[in-house]
């Protein structure tokens, strides 16, 4: 069977939890940059890749991907989304697909896709929409075939599909990743093994996992369940307790301890410091606890680590130059 | 009761002596029994807004000249602090020692979310002293409007003592 997807990812992140709201702004060049939390890593991998790489372990074909918002809203026309998102579909349908995904990664779910697909076909639904106990999930299937055949736009033949969809009810693990609190969960249920969010690295002792050349001092106590990512630096004296998750090249400096958190990639958490209950994105913070955002402009308590990677051919470049000019004199 | 006497960083200090007078009756026995106790003076140290490297050396300046005093009774309130760095912290610690080398006492009378939250993580709530262990919600509150003049009457009663 034919089945190709769509996969649209959200544009501004609203971390609403209880009444207040908080999201993760990234300034960068002037601009301002929102980061959704489907691009923000967990375990090693973003919940925007693990869903693709799903997709195609299941053998799903054509998979397009769409921002529902760009990186600067200011350069987009009002309607650039939808003029995306039906050429994506025209482009989907020149496969002769017999099924079409559509999928938001807001929430994060372990769906069986060929399970989901058979029920799809056997309803012989020209929609299927996913339904968890909370409800609606962005997540349907399409039967490709009767989409091409209509008239109009694709969106507008999609809204009168709508009244006679089916409803799948699915029972397995969902997270609708809509507050910090939801990854925060997330994280924590990868690790304790209620997710199958795979941690990205090798299992260095039982339930404490290390991504490539993570770094881990040896006065440094890590308490399993743990998750060092990728090029991470773990301080002398630290401790990483409480189904803490540390994502790629962040750094803990000395004697800090991080119980029951999250720190987001290139984060750089300063010495002495006590985190309980936080996510930590570089130079912000929030406090699951008080539903607190804080951004800290002192380096010395949180900020940005470089990837010394990136960096290489910018010094060598560099280094390279004053060489060759001598040459040429 | 007490006069605040506003100064350009928003620091307000009080020269608290009037419970003496109210109690000199009911101390004259004590008083004439062991020593003359000297005044108390309460300083009330209000933090702005932002208690940051910018600024921070006109607020310590004048913390100084606040507490230039003989056993201060420094209340210290962080109920309008949104922002604190690291030279916020040390200007926190700079207020302890200032009061410290005196003889003097701090007590906390407001603190905000995020001054709680940046002490937590810093772990200056313990070197402080300020937050009682597991109350630090309750600290988060509207401080009593009764909380001076029971921190007087506490004072009181301990140096009666």
């Amino acid at each position: 069977m034919h089945v190709g997807a769509i996969v649209t990812v959200p544009g501004r992140v609203q971390l609403h939890h209880g009444a207040a709201q908080a999201s993760f702004n990234v300034v960068d060049n002037g601009a301002l940059y929102i980061s959704p939390i489907s691009q923000w890593d967990v375990l090693g991998r973003t919940t925007l890749d693990r869903t693709i790489e799903r997709l195609h372990a299941f053998g799903v074909g054509e998979i397009a991907v769409i921002r529902e918002q760009p990186t600067n809203p200011v350069s987009q026309a009002p309607n650039a989304f939808w003029t995306s998102w039906e050429a994506a579909v025209a482009n989907c349908l020149k496969f002769d697909l017999e099924t079409l995904l559509l999928i938001r990664v807001g929430p994060y779910l372990e769906l069986d896709v060929p399970d989901f697909l058979r029920f799809h076909r056997e309803t012989s639904s020209a929609m299927t929409q996913v339904y968890d106990q909370s409800g609606a999930l962005d997540l349907v299937a399409i039967d490709a075939r009767r989409l091409a055949k209509g008239a109009g736009s694709f969106r507008g033949r999609l809204r009168d599909l709508i009244p006679g969809h089916q409803r799948f009810q699915f029972t397995g693990y969902s997270n609708r990743l809509s507050s910090a609190s939801d990854f925060r969960r997330l994280a924590r249920d990868g690790l304790i093994g209620i997710a199958h969010v795979r941690p990205i690295g090798t299992e260095i002792s039982a339930n404490v996992w290390a991504g490539k050349d993570a770094h881990i001092e040896k006065s440094a106590r890590i308490l399993a369940p743990a998750y060092i990512g990728k090029n991470c630096r773990i301080s002398q004296g630290c401790v990483i307790s409480g189904a803490s998750a540390i994502e790629q090249q962040s750094r803990i400096d000395c004697g800090t301890t991080v119980d029951d958190s999250c720190i987001l990639a290139r984060t750089y958490i300063g010495a002495g410091l006590k985190l309980c209950g936080t996510i930590v994105y570089q130079d912000t913070l929030f406090h699951l606890g008080r539903n607190l955002e804080l951004r800290f402009k002192d380096h010395k308590l949180f900020g940005r680590t470089f990837d010394g990677k990136a960096l290489l051919p910018r010094i060598r470049s560099r280094a390279a130059t004053p060489y060759t000019q001598s040459i040429m004199q | 009761m007490e006069p605040a006497l506003n100064i350009p960083v928003n620091l307000a200090a009080v020269e608290a002596s009037a419970w003496e007078g109210s109690q000199e009756d009911s101390s004259r026995w004590i008083a004439q029994s062991v020593a003359p106790v000297k005044p108390i003076s309460t300083v009330i140290v209000n933090l702005p807004e932002k208690v940051t490297a910018h600024g921070a050396r006109t607020l310590i300046r004048d913390l100084r000249a606040q507490l230039n005093v003989d056993q201060p009774y420094v209340l210290l309130d962080l109920s309008d602090v949104k922002e604190l760095d690291s030279t916020g912290l040390d200007l926190l610690l700079e207020c302890l020692h200032e009061t410290v080398t005196r003889d003097g006492t701090i007590q906390l009378r407001g603190l905000s979310p995020e001054a709680a939250t940046v002490l937590e993580l810093t772990g200056m709530d313990e070197v402080l002293g300020l937050i009682p262990g597991n109350h630090i919600v309750d600290s988060i509150s509207e401080p009593s409007p009764d909380y001076v003049a029971e921190a007087l009457v506490n004072a009181s009663q301990s140096l009666a003592a």
